[in-house]
């Protein structure tokens, strides 16, 4: 009895290794017959279509998870595939190498994969035979399963900080692109980046730029006065929503729960005209108040939830005590709900720093350009010889990092409070 | 819509010779660039030029680069060089020409007189100048036509463009020599409207701040309660401002729908009806001619954008969160990394793919690949979708780990002992408890998507083949909206456009409020 449970749980570590790579490899494979095929290589893509034939098989034949019937019809098919990976990949590379291109870092990335699993598949050949043919023996699988207990949550462990690698440079090649874009020479996108020509003067440059002080001062001002003037707004209401019980008030909660699904593209006419009439186009005022009733909503809904914990009795306690609304207003909620408040303001400043659209529309004077339309216009002015991309880039790395940082820095709230925007409106 | 006249401030266009190097062979043609300044079509770029003898064809190529000879025009989208467009000199129209299909051009006149000293004028009205006849969209001028003026077609606003026109022979036969490269740019400044005669806004505005304040009034001396009713002293504010410059402008925007408001007329607008909505799914501004007026096909790629990128967004979404609430090593230090294509502001990161994805940048330097990723039909559809799952996966990859981290592991255990597979623990455990997070995050990811602007308006603008008033490939509905009120002026249709735009947004709203049960309002 116990003989066979160990030889039925048992599968040799190396196909368990085999199995977690040969998913990864089969993605990977998969970007490599895309970009042969982008490439315009048609050998490399038929190359890359049958290691990924292969690949596939050996992600059929073997069980994803534990525990595994050995099979012995299918053993001969394993090692086949195995075989053909590693010299398949092993071909890619010399007949990339060939190409009057070359190899590049790329290549090398899309054929390890491969050449790694076929490997392992041909190397534990003679263990799994015996596996798949169902010849192990009691000894042998016992000890197998000690192996297997010692190195499964390395070999998985290693599997996903691979995926996780992927997905992590994924996540910051455009903003390392940016990097080696801003530290290289020159305005233009072709850029040849080294390390011994890298070079600060695009910073200097932006540094020493009126135009930048100028709308980096101008999206502060706006960010700012959007901020405070948003919360002067929001913290009232919100409160209102949260203590009263009055006439019209589900009507009005859920008028600010719709207003966040009008399209901006509906308003933006009419905004535009409203603020050209009251002549606020070009003005901080103009854009103050439209961000504040963009954000409004939001706003609201936050601090009604985060009011809707603080108990009621604490008011009436100091109601009893003889306290004015006016003093129960900033001695006891104000402090109580300073993190909700931290948040909110967080929010309506991120979202008028980022904002493009309405500072696109209300914004003609170069010099009232907020930051976003400022660079924008860097990289998009009329003459194709005018685009600064290289200044862009500097001017982009030294916006986001602040940015960055407070992202980082609170991320918890951020994510809880668009949750919270998500779930309750 | 076609035939009115230019606000001609609001538009100029510089066109300036740039090399003349007539050396040999045929005398060079005379050409000169133009503008004319009708409004709607404020992209356009006139074009004339004296026909030569013995020309069987001519060719018109232009490039948004400079280009010497003519192996080296390609125009934003194409991929192969070559003519952008041909004008066929026979005096039999069954000539069959070389793939018609691919010409784009709208306008075209012909005259046995010289070119006139400005190509601003009305051609059409002119005696002198005739129409030519069209064989599947390709004009033809009969060989004894002396000048030919055209219009050229997709120039994007604020683009350079360079032109120049290229005689063929009876056999087939063409030359760079003596290629004269025009360089013209449409600086058409956005249509947007003169100062306005406010007294009506000025009117409404003052009729709502005083009706909402009178009605709070009421309520308030009405009240049942003394102390419930100080609430609506406390929301009348945010009432107000929400009123005023929200609900306002978004009635007045349906106001317009119904009007012929625009940039040349503001203020003397007509009301006309359902005009707007009737020309919105015509094909009155079916420019190009290809039966095609616009709107079905933004609003299919609309839903493909929305769909596919929300799709993709959970999908990753998911996966990631699930594998990094899978007792990783150095979590935290992933978590980081992963926030940044959300942390980094949105408008930097689409400039930054923008230049990555350049035809001549980074990402055909590293996959030595020559892709014009975003000049060509599907690659352009293709990367503005790229582009908006990676700067959304990371959101979603946050938000369902956070409601991943608040799933009880004791039921992993249980079904761990019970021998579960991972398939059906993640089936009947996992997503069972992500749902009431999932569903309207999904549902307020598509109304975000919906409404998302800047992705494509600073990836490509809409483009490739944006032709006058007509989307680009990759507009969706509200980037094309801001073209057609900003760029076109066109007050009443954009409006029109909006009001449509909203109609579907109800849906996917409709969906989220049921699904959020009133967004929980008894809270």
């Amino acid at each position: 009895m116990n003989e066979n449970l160990a030889t039925k749980w048992w599968t040799p570590v190396s196909l368990r290794g085999v199995v977690s790579f040969a998913w990864i490899s089969l993605l990977i494979t998969l970007l490599m017959c895309g970009i042969s095929w982008m490439r315009g290589d048609d050998t490399g893509t038929s190359i890359s279509l049958m290691v990924l034939i292969a690949n596939s098989v050996i992600v059929w034949i073997l069980p994803e998870d534990v525990p595994a019937r050995p099979v012995p019809e299918k053993f001969g098919l394993f090692v086949v595939c195995g075989a053909s990976m590693a010299v398949l990949s092993t071909n890619y590379l010399f007949h990339r190498s060939g190409t009057n291109i070359g190899l590049t870092l790329v290549d090398y990335w899309m054929a390890s994969p491969s050449l790694v699993v076929g490997a392992t598949a041909v190397a534990a050949a003679i263990k799994s035979s015996r596996w798949f043919m169902g010849k192990a023996t009691t000894s042998e699988a016992l000890e197998g399963l000690a192996r297997t207990k010692r190195h499964t949550g390395r070999i998985t462990q290693t599997a996903k900080q691979i995926v996780l690698l992927h997905l992590g440079i994924f996540a910051i090649l455009p903003p390392i692109w940016t990097i080696m874009l801003s530290l290289s020479p020159g305005n233009s996108l072709s850029m040849d980046f080294s390390l011994s020509t890298a070079t600060l003067e695009h910073y200097r440059k932006m540094w020493e730029s009126d135009r930048f002080w100028s709308w980096l001062w101008n999206s502060i001002v706006v960010s700012v006065a959007t901020t405070i003037f948003g919360l002067t707004i929001a913290f009232p209401a919100a409160y209102g929503f949260s203590r009263y019980r009055f006439h019209g008030r589900k009507l009005g909660l859920f008028m600010f729960l719709i207003v966040q699904m009008f399209p901006g593209a509906l308003i933006l006419v009419p905004y535009f005209i409203v603020m050209k009439g009251f002549g606020l186009l070009n003005t901080y005022v103009g854009l103050v108040i439209a961000y504040s009733v963009t954000a409004l909503p939001l706003c609201v809904w936050l601090m009604k939830g985060f009011f809707d914990t603080i108990p009621r009795e604490l008011e009436e306690a100091a109601r009893v005590d003889g306290c004015s609304q006016l003093q129960i207003f900033t001695r006891i909620i104000f402090p109580l709900s300073l993190p909700a408040v931290a948040v909110t303001c967080l929010f309506s400043f991120l979202a008028a720093w980022n904002e493009y659209l309405l500072a696109l529309t209300f914004l003609s004077d170069t010099d009232r350009y907020t930051l976003p339309v400022g660079l924008a216009s860097m990289v998009s002015s009329a003459q194709a010889g005018d685009s600064y991309w290289g200044d862009f880039a500097a001017a982009s790395i030294l916006i986001s990092i602040p940015v960055v940082l407070l992202f980082v820095m609170f991320q918890r709230y951020l994510v809880d409070g668009m949750v919270a925007g998500a779930v309750k409106g | 819509m076609r035939g009115k006249l230019a606000v001609s401030s609001a538009m100029a266009l510089i066109a300036l010779l740039l090399t003349s190097n007539a050396v040999s062979g045929a005398p060079p043609l005379v050409t000169e660039a133009s503008i004319d300044g009708d409004v709607d079509l404020n992209n356009r770029v006139r074009y004339g030029f004296q026909t030569v003898e013995g020309s069987e064809r001519y060719n018109i190529q232009y490039s948004d680069v400079p280009f010497t000879n003519l192996s080296e025009s390609i125009y934003n989208g194409q991929s192969q060089p070559g003519p952008q467009a041909w004008i066929l000199v026979s005096s039999e129209p069954e000539d069959d020409p070389d793939s018609p299909e691919t010409l784009k051009f709208l306008i075209c006149w012909w005259a046995q007189v010289d070119l006139p000293d400005s190509l601003a004028g009305d051609f059409q009205s002119d005696p002198d100048w005739k129409e030519p006849t069209f064989l599947v969209g390709m004009p033809i001028v009969p060989p004894e036509a002396v000048s030919v003026v055209c219009d050229l077609p997709g120039i994007v606003r604020g683009q350079e463009v360079y032109i120049a026109t290229v005689s063929v022979d009876a056999n087939g036969e063409f030359t760079d020599d003596g290629l004269e490269v025009l360089s013209a740019i449409t600086l058409a400044e956005s249509a947007k409207p003169p100062d306005p005669d406010m007294t009506s806004v000025y009117i409404a505005i003052g009729v709502i701040v005083g009706s909402l304040c009178l009605t709070a009034a009421v309520l308030y001396f009405i009240s049942p309660s003394k102390r419930e009713r100080s609430g609506y002293l406390f929301i009348l504010p945010a009432i107000l401002l929400l009123a005023t410059l929200t609900f306002y402008p978004v009635g007045y925007g349906i106001y317009l729908s119904f009007t012929d408001e625009s940039a040349e007329n503001y203020g003397q607008g007509e009301f006309v009806g359902l005009d707007n909505y009737e020309t919105l799914f015509s094909d009155e501004r079916d420019y190009d001619g290809d039966g095609d007026p616009g709107f079905w096909r933004t609003f299919t790629f609309t839903l493909v954008w929305t769909f596919g990128c929300v799709a993709m967004h959970m999908l990753l979404g998911v996966m990631f969160a699930m594998l990094l609430e899978s007792g990783i090593i150095g979590k935290v230090a992933w978590r980081t990394i992963l926030l940044i294509p959300w942390a980094v502001p949105g408008y930097i990161s689409v400039i930054m793919w923008r230049g990555m994805l350049n035809r001549f940048g980074w990402v055909n330097g590293i996959l030595t690949s020559d892709i014009d990723y975003l000049g060509l039909d599907n690659w352009a559809k293709f990367s503005v979708i790229f582009v908006n799952i990676w700067m959304g996966f990371s959101f979603m990859t946050m938000t369902t780990s956070g409601a991943l981290a608040g799933i009880p592991k004791d039921m992993y255990e249980a079904a761990n002992i019970d021998g579960v597979g991972r398939y059906h623990r993640f089936r009947h455990l996992t997503l069972p408890q992500l749902m009431p997070a999932l569903v309207p995050l999904s549902l307020l990811g598509m109304i975000w998507t919906f409404n998302l602007f800047h992705v494509i308006f600073l990836m490509t603008g809409g483009g490739p083949d944006r032709f006058y008033g007509e989307p680009g490939v990759t507009d969706i509905l509200v980037t094309f909206v801001y073209d057609i009120a900003f760029i076109d002026g066109e007050y009443g249709l954009g409006a029109a456009w909006s009001v449509v735009i909203f109609l579907m947004l109800i849906v996917f709203s409709t969906a989220y409020l049921v699904v959020t049960k009133g967004g929980e309002v008894e809270g």
